[in-house]
Formats: C-alpha cells, sequence, structure tokens
C-alpha cells in the first residue's frame, strides 16, 4: 500500500469510505518503519499494541473524528503508559511510565494510533541529531547532512513520509529548525497551549508540546485535537484557538505582516531575495508588509540567555534522574556514589556540559550576576515583542538562511556579527508565541523553511497566515522517497 | 569560574565526575563563554523584573488538596532498579 504521500485528510477519507482498514494502514506503516531500523530514527515500535488498537478501530468505524486510525510516532521525551519511555538517555532505558502525558491521551481519545516512539537529541538537549544514546540521526535527503533537532527522529519519519505526524517538543527551536531543515511543517504552538503534563521536562519555562506534519490543514487538525487547559500541568491555559480546521483558511484580509530588516538583509543572497520577492508576493495580494524595529544587542544576547536559563532548569530538573528510583543504576559504595556513578555513566557529554554551565548559573555567587539577569533581559525581550506585535499580526523571521550544514562542517562558525540569525527562533520560547515553520525554498532535495509568530495564544492567527503562506508558496506533502 | 577546582565543585553540585582531560576541555571552553555572557550582562537592567515564565499571568494559585494522580506501588516497585518487599532498595550503609 502507497500510502506515504497522503495527507491526515486523504487517509481519513480511505478509512472511512473503506477503501482501506486502519489495521492494513498500520501494518504498512509498520513495514515502512522497519526499512528504516539502521537510520537511528526509532527508539521502539509498538507493534503489538498498534496492531491490537487498529482491530479494536476497524470494529467500531468513527466518521467524524479526523484522527480516527491515523498512525503517528511520540517523540521519546513523551510519557507513554507501559511503553518504555527513554528520552534517548541511556540513564532511562528501562524506564516504563505508569501514565500517559496529556497529549498522548488526547491523541488517544481521538482515535489516532501510536506505532512507536522516535529518538532525540538526549533529553531534548541539542539541535543537530546527533546526541541521541542510539547513534546518529543524519538528514534523510543527505545522510552527510544534519536532521537537526532536537525532535530528530519525529522529522525523519514526517519527512520520509513514514507517518502523517508525529509529536515533538520545542525549547528553543527543537522542532521549527528540523522542520526547515526538513522541507516540513512544524509547530510549537503557545506556550501552555497544549499540556505539558508527561512531557520530560527540559527547561520548564520554555519548553511546549508541538508537532510535525506535512501540510497546514494537517496540524490545524492536530491542535484540535490537542489544545486545552489541563488541571496537571499549572503553566496550561484555555486558548482562546478553536476549530481550527474549520476556520483554518478564514484569514482576515486585514492581517499585517511584519518583519525585521536587518535580520532579512543579514541573510545568504538568495535566501534574502527569496524573502523580498515573497513580501512583494503578499503586498500584491492585498496585504501589508512593513518592517519592524528590533534592538539588536538584545538579539545579540539570545544564545546566552538561553544558555543561562535553559542549561539551569535543567540542571534543575533532571535532578531525580539517579538511577536509584527508575532507569539505569550503577555500582557504588554508597548513595552518593551510587547517583554520582549512574549520572555520570548515564548521560552523554552534551547533557553534562550543559548541566555544568546550569550548576555555574545557579550556584550562590551567580545567581544574580547571570541567572536574574538572564530572566531581567528576558522581561526586556518579552516588552520588545509586545510592541512588534502591537504594530503587526505576524512576525516573519528566517528559521534557517542556509541548506542543512555537512556534519563534518558543523563546527564552521558563522560571521560573529550574523551568530545571532542560528538563535532567533528562541524568540518564541522566551514570549510564548505561537511560531510555526514551512516549506519555503527548495535547493534540490534540500530546503530553508520561513517562520511565522503570532502575539501569545493567538494560534488560530498564527495557523491561519502559515496556510495562505502554504498556499502562495506551494510546497506540502512533499517526501523523501529515497 | 576559574578553574579546575571550581569545575569540579560544580560537577559535584550536580552529582557528576569528570575525568581531568573532561575538566579540561570545559575550562578551555570557559573564555568563550564569558565572552558570550558579555552580550546579556551589558544590558541596562535597572529597574527591570526578572521574568519567570512567558506570561506575567502564570497560575500562582494553590489547587485542591486532592488527588489528581495515584501510581501503583508495584509499578514503582517493576521501575526501580532494585527492590524488597514494599521498598526501593540502594546500597546496605548501616550494617
Amino acid at each position: 500500500m502507497n500510502y506515504k504521500k497522503l495527507s491526515i485528510i486523504e487517509l481519513h477519507e480511505k478509512l472511512v469510505n473503506k477503501e482501506i482498514t486502519v489495521s492494513q494502514l498500520t501494518q504498512a506503516v509498520l513495514t515502512e518503519a522497519k526499512k528504516l531500523q539502521s537510520s537511528n530514527a526509532i527508539n521502539k515500535l509498538v507493534e503489538d499494541k498498534a496492531l491490537l488498537l487498529a482491530k479494536e478501530l476497524d470494529n467500531n468505524i468513527d466518521q467524524n473524528t479526523l484522527l480516527y486510525g491515523i498512525p503517528y510516532f511520540a517523540k521519546d521525551n513523551f510519557a507513554t503508559k507501559d511503553i518504555e519511555t527513554t528520552s534517548s538517555s541511556n540513564i532511562l532505558k528501562g524506564y516504563v511510565p505508569p501514565f500517559n502525558a496529556t497529549s498522548i491521551t488526547k491523541l488517544a481519545d481521538n482515535k489516532a494510533v501510536l506505532v512507536g516512539k522516535a529518538a532525540l537529541d538526549e533529553l531534548g538537549m541539542g539541535g543537530v541529531g546527533l546526541y541521541s544514546c542510539n547513534g546518529v540521526i543524519t538528514n534523510p535527503a543527505d545522510e552527510k547532512r544534519l536532521v537537526g533537532g532536537s525532535s530528530s527522529g519525529s522529522a525523519y519519519l514526517v519527512a520520509k513520509g513514514i507517518v502523517p505526524f508525529a509529536t515533538g517538543s520545542d525549547t528553543g527551536d527543537s522542532i521549527r529548525k528540523p522542520a526547515s531543515f526538513n522541507n516540513i511543517v512544524g509547530f510549537k504552538p503557545s506556550y501552555g497551549a497544549i499540556s505539558r503534563y508527561g512531557l520530560l521536562p527540559y527547561s520548564p519555562s520554555l519548553d511546549t508540546v508541538g508537532f510535525f506534519t506535512r501540510n497546514v490543514t494537517d496540524m490545524a487538525i492536530v491542535c484540535d485535537a490537542t489544545f486545552g487547559y489541563d488541571n496537571k500541568d499549572a503553566t496550561s491555559h484555555h486558548n482562546d484557538s478553536k476549530d481550527i480546521y474549520q476556520n483554518i483558511n478564514d484569514l482576515d484580509k486585514n492581517t499585517k505582516f511584519g518583519y525585521i530588516k536587518k535580520v532579512i538583509d543579514d541573510l545568504t543572497e538568495t535566501t534574502r531575495k527569496a524573502y523580498y520577492e515573497f513580501f512583494e508576493l503578499l503586498k500584491s495580494k492585498g496585504y501589508v508588509v512593513e518592517e519592524v524595529n528590533f534592538n539588536q544587542d538584545l538579539l545579540n544576547a539570545l544564545s546566552a540567555i538561553y544558555k543561562m536559563i535553559s542549561y539551569s532548569e535543567s540542571v534543575s530538573t533532571n535532578s531525580n534522574l539517579d538511577g536509584i528510583k527508575f532507569g539505569q543504576r550503577a555500582e557504588g559504595a554508597d548513595y552518593v556514589e551510587i547517583i554520582t556513578n549512574s549520572r555520570t555513566q548515564g548521560f552523554g557529554n552534551e547533557v553534562k556540559q550543559r548541566f555544568i554551565v546550569g550548576a555555574l548559573n545557579l550556584n550562590k555567587e551567580n545567581q544574580t550576576v547571570y541567572l536574574n539577569k538572564a530572566k531581567q533581559v528576558r522581561r526586556l525581550i518579552v516588552q520588545e515583542l509586545k510592541e512588534v506585535f502591537a504594530k503587526t499580526d505576524i512576525l516573519i523571521i528566517p528559521p534557517t538562511d542556509k541548506v542543512p550544514p555537512l556534519i563534518s562542517e558543523m563546527k564552521i562558525k558563522t560571521a560573529p556579527e550574523k551568530q545571532y540569525l542560528d538563535h532567533i527562533l528562541t524568540l518564541a520560547n522566551f514570549n510564548g508565541s505561537p511560531s510555526i515553520t514551512i516549506p519555503f525554498i527548495k535547493e534540490h532535495k534540500l530546503g530553508i523553511g520561513i517562520n511565522l509568530s503570532a502575539k501569545p495564544k493567538n494560534d488560530l492567527l498564527c495557523l491561519q497566515a502559515a496556510k495562505m503562506f502554504e498556499d502562495i508558496i506551494g510546497i506540502k506533502n512533499e517526501i523523501v522517497e529515497y | 569560574m576559574n578553574n579546575k577546582k571550581y569545575y569540579k565543585e560544580l560537577a559535584e553540585d550536580c552529582m557528576l565526575s569528570f575525568t581531568d582531560a573532561e575538566i579540561d576541555e570545559i575550562v578551555a571552553k570557559e573564555e568563550n563563554l564569558k565572552k558570550e555572557f558579555e552580550n546579556v550582562l551589558k544590558i541596562d537592567t535597572t529597574n527591570v523584573k526578572p521574568l519567570f515564565y512567558p506570561y506575567d499571568d502564570i497560575h500562582t494559585y494553590l489547587r485542591d488538596d486532592e488527588e489528581i494522580t495515584v501510581i501503583d506501588q508495584k509499578v514503582i516497585l517493576n521501575n526501580a532498579p532494585t527492590a524488597t518487599g514494599d521498598f526501593v532498595t540502594i546500597k546496605k550503609v548501616v550494617k
């Protein structure tokens, strides 16, 4: 069965019209997924559970639920009941959560079929795909290039067409940058729009649950299924964005688009030209596209603030990974040595180095100098973004300005004055904006995305604008076939 | 933020141990890190309150003291590397 290019809606129609059964679709997905075991993109397949659920669903056809029978992968930092959840870390090998993340429960309530767990940069730390404890994940279109991360496996599997959607989590750009590297759609909703309960935390003041799909309409469907307040997550909120799928084509013609001129001017020549041409195209369709101001000193500080805040939070939130209660335990003479050895052997180098920087910021003498200062600057960033969104509805920024880098060249630094571009997507994590990356430019098999952000809690607007962009750009539902 | 001993203490704070070579690698990155942090330190934040979450209206209420989630004891014990009877066990330190 060649299902791989089909969208959620197309699969739904085939299922309810009985052209295919859920069991056939699930079996086809499992067969295709098994062919990719050497890619390291998959931590675990849940074949028996998926096929059992598929059989049940075949006996109870639900024409009204768009995710009925739709297969998906969950990033392996989402707790899945009775299914090993490792966050691609050796220290969590063997951990079997006794509960589902709320988002996983909601997908189950919508009768989606979980087929497996996708690999990630260990514990969500890393934007590259090189740090899963199970091995390197590379770009599906060119194995010499980065797939991006931390939601590397999810991006890989959606780009290959194995599933029409996968869950991801985004602390700095972990959904939106890999989406750009893989010619797919990646959405980080507003902070708190989807419950984080059951998402293994990296940096709770920034972590956001989101998804990968291959078109914006499919994204609307998975958001409709998962948005909502959850009393198990004190940071979740009631989001007014409802019936997104029904309203996805109803973008207000008066929607204003803004861009930061220096940001666009600092892009590579090809990408810069593409952006300015696109702005003219939007104007020709009657939309207002205007420059907005942004304090460059704040943009230059993004990488450091991200490290100060997220690394500090990460060392705190991961202190429960000690080898005592669950996961892997190392030998030691007493409990201190057991914990120290378990953590030293259980974590990879990237994680350990982030923890050291986090500990540095949390150290008594540095808390005011570094961490508190970073949080003050975070407020300035949020205020600056408030001013941006007072003038414009959608901020357009480049998620990347080149095709995914060669792994062998990843340490080649961008010019110092342009390094801020590598971290610009963190803006939406600091202020909680909905932020989506969709395909924009294609260079042979590779691509470069475009990113749109809206005022926090305006997810419907963000997705409507993305849908309009997608219609103009015309790239969707593409997969990497070989 | 200036010597190997300091970083070894930080490692102990987060219950990790590093080899001398690993500590040397971390110390070697210190200058770049300090330079990067300067981008934050130079920003004037006079009278600016720190922001802990994206929104100021984040929930701060106290929840009712009611059970929301209960994890079965058996499941907890099954996840533990070692368990005896009703307890997760670690190294016996008092003989």
